[in-house]
């Protein structure tokens, strides 16, 4: 068995998976979205930074 | 929509057949393969920004896709049996699909998941010293993996003549 024979094989197979094309709405769906998450896990880290600099702040005070 | 989304969805859409194969040589169910897919693209679009031209935008999508879906394999594997893919096709209908794809499919099932990788890259059309380059190993060790995957097919599918005769 020459895996060489299987060169043409793998282009048509390539080709068969290809037939559907993707949606441009599927692929913003999966990029915006973790843009999305990692926007939230920004936010939530600010947020908890925030908190933490007001706490030591007042416990020192204090 | 900008337009560096813009040319990301051209460019996906340019090497959709490829990124779909490559998710379904790894993956048997419609849900892993997606999953999969939806992996790989987020790896591309993270990745987008450090692609320089350097080598082909193929090339690229190659290395991004292959590394994303070898360390997704290792880390599922992990966490859950991960079911064998044997008997599946990499093809999108049977009424599609010829003795040739068939057989394909069978060969590359019965390899270890980097030598998949391997096999997939020699059938691209690339050369041991860029196989070495896209999966981050030494070409001294590829050149090695292959001799020994190709001995192990010719064994294992001399064996089963008959069987892939009958296909």
């Amino acid at each position: 068995m020459q895996l060489n024979n299987f060169k043409s094989t793998w282009k048509q197979l390539k080709l068969l998976n290809a037939m559907q094309r993707i949606e441009s709405k599927e692929i913003l769906a999966i990029i915006e979205n973790a843009e999305n998450v990692n926007k939230t896990k920004s936010q939530r880290a600010m947020v908890n930074l925030i908190i933490f600099i007001a706490l030591t702040i007042c416990c020192q005070s204090g | 929509m900008g337009l560096k989304k813009q040319r990301f969805i051209q460019i996906i859409n340019a090497n959709r057949g490829a990124i779909k194969s490559l998710c379904k040589v790894y993956y048997s169910s419609n849900e892993d393969q997606k999953d999969a897919f939806q992996d790989v693209i987020l790896q591309l679009w993270k990745s987008f920004d450090t692609f320089r031209g350097e080598s082909e935008i193929s090339t690229w999508i190659y290395r991004v896709s292959l590394n994303t879906i070898l360390t997704k394999v290792k880390r599922d594997r992990r966490s859950v049996t991960v079911e064998p893919i044997h008997g599946t096709h990499l093809y999108v209908s049977e009424a599609k699909a010829d003795d040739n794809i068939e057989l394909l499919s069978i060969v590359i099932q019965s390899l270890k998941d980097i030598d998949k990788a391997i096999v997939v890259l020699y059938l691209e059309g690339y050369q041991n010293k860029e196989i070495a380059e896209i999966l981050k190993m030494t070409p001294t060790n590829i050149a090695t993996r292959f001799n020994r995957l190709k001995s192990q097919l010719r064994i294992k599918f001399n064996k089963k003549s008959y069987a892939t005769k009958q296909l």
